[in-house]
């Protein structure tokens, strides 16, 4: 798994390559808590080239869903592929997580 | 990590895939070869996610806190794949986990029940039995 981060007007944008699985999340844990703890900016999350997210990845997103809200920072996800979309929606963090089709959606949130 | 071979006849449409893992590192290892070896069986990309999602859902819990083997078959024929998970642990029913309320608002969700929630969705039947003192799972999903 590969993580990059940038920024574009206000928006810090998260971009997450490979695999979220069990084996993996620990580190994006970690990231985001070296690098996110207090996010100064709104956070997405670029899905584009994620192929597998697994509970504990939708752990870590629950945990910084939260932490942004407390920070009240916006927190979005962008441009899921469709099974990781539907595993968002089964488990109802669609709800609180908007999942974007691109940066502009989200700028526009 | 153990890989007990491939076999694939496709004549009868039988396949088969079996290993065992007791780590973290195996099961991601495990995930990815069972992505490999399924997509020579001809399954789409989605279904092979919700099959990679099943396995590490089930496999997961044993694996970080029981740190034994478990077993692992998969068995594509008649258009249903059948996924066997076995373990030598403690007796553990994963289907009787509590699923959790996805309706409720962010501040009141918790990350618990959510693999046993997917692979509800995910999965056609779930039997869990207990057997010489094994834990086994058997969860179909009709292709």
């Amino acid at each position: 798994m590969l993580i990059n981060t940038s920024q574009k007007e206000n928006l810090q944008i998260v971009s997450i390559e490979g695999r979220l699985d069990s084996l993996t999340a620990p580190e994006l844990e970690l990231w985001i808590r070296d690098n996110l703890a207090s996010p100064e900016f709104d956070v997405v999350m670029d899905f584009s080239n994620l192929d597998y997210i697994s509970s504990a990845g939708l752990r870590v997103m629950l945990n910084l869903s939260k932490a942004a809200a407390r920070y009240s920072r916006k927190f979005s996800v962008c441009q899921a592929q469709d099974h990781i979309r539907e595993v968002f929606e089964i488990s109802g963090f669609d709800s609180f997580i908007p999942l974007c089709d691109s940066l502009d959606d989200v700028l526009a949130l | 990590m153990a890989r007990r071979g491939a076999m694939a006849r496709r004549g009868d449409e039988l396949m088969e895939f079996s290993g065992s893992i007791s780590t973290l590192e195996e099961l991601h290892a495990l995930s990815l070869m069972v992505h490999e070896v399924a997509s020579d069986w001809g399954i789409s990309e989605k279904v092979l996610f919700e099959v990679s999602l099943i396995v590490e859902e089930f496999c997961s819990n044993s694996v970080k806190y029981g740190g034994i083997p478990v077993g692992v078959g998969i068995k594509l024929a008649d258009s249903v794949i059948t996924i066997m998970i076995t373990d030598s642990g403690k007796p553990f029913d994963p289907t009787e986990v509590a699923v959790p309320d996805v309706t409720l608002p962010l501040e009141e969700r918790k990350a618990g029940g959510l693999g046993i929630h997917f692979v509800n969705h995910f999965a056609d039947t779930i039997v869990y039995s207990r057997e010489n003192g094994r834990n086994i799972l058997k969860i179909e999903k009709k292709i």
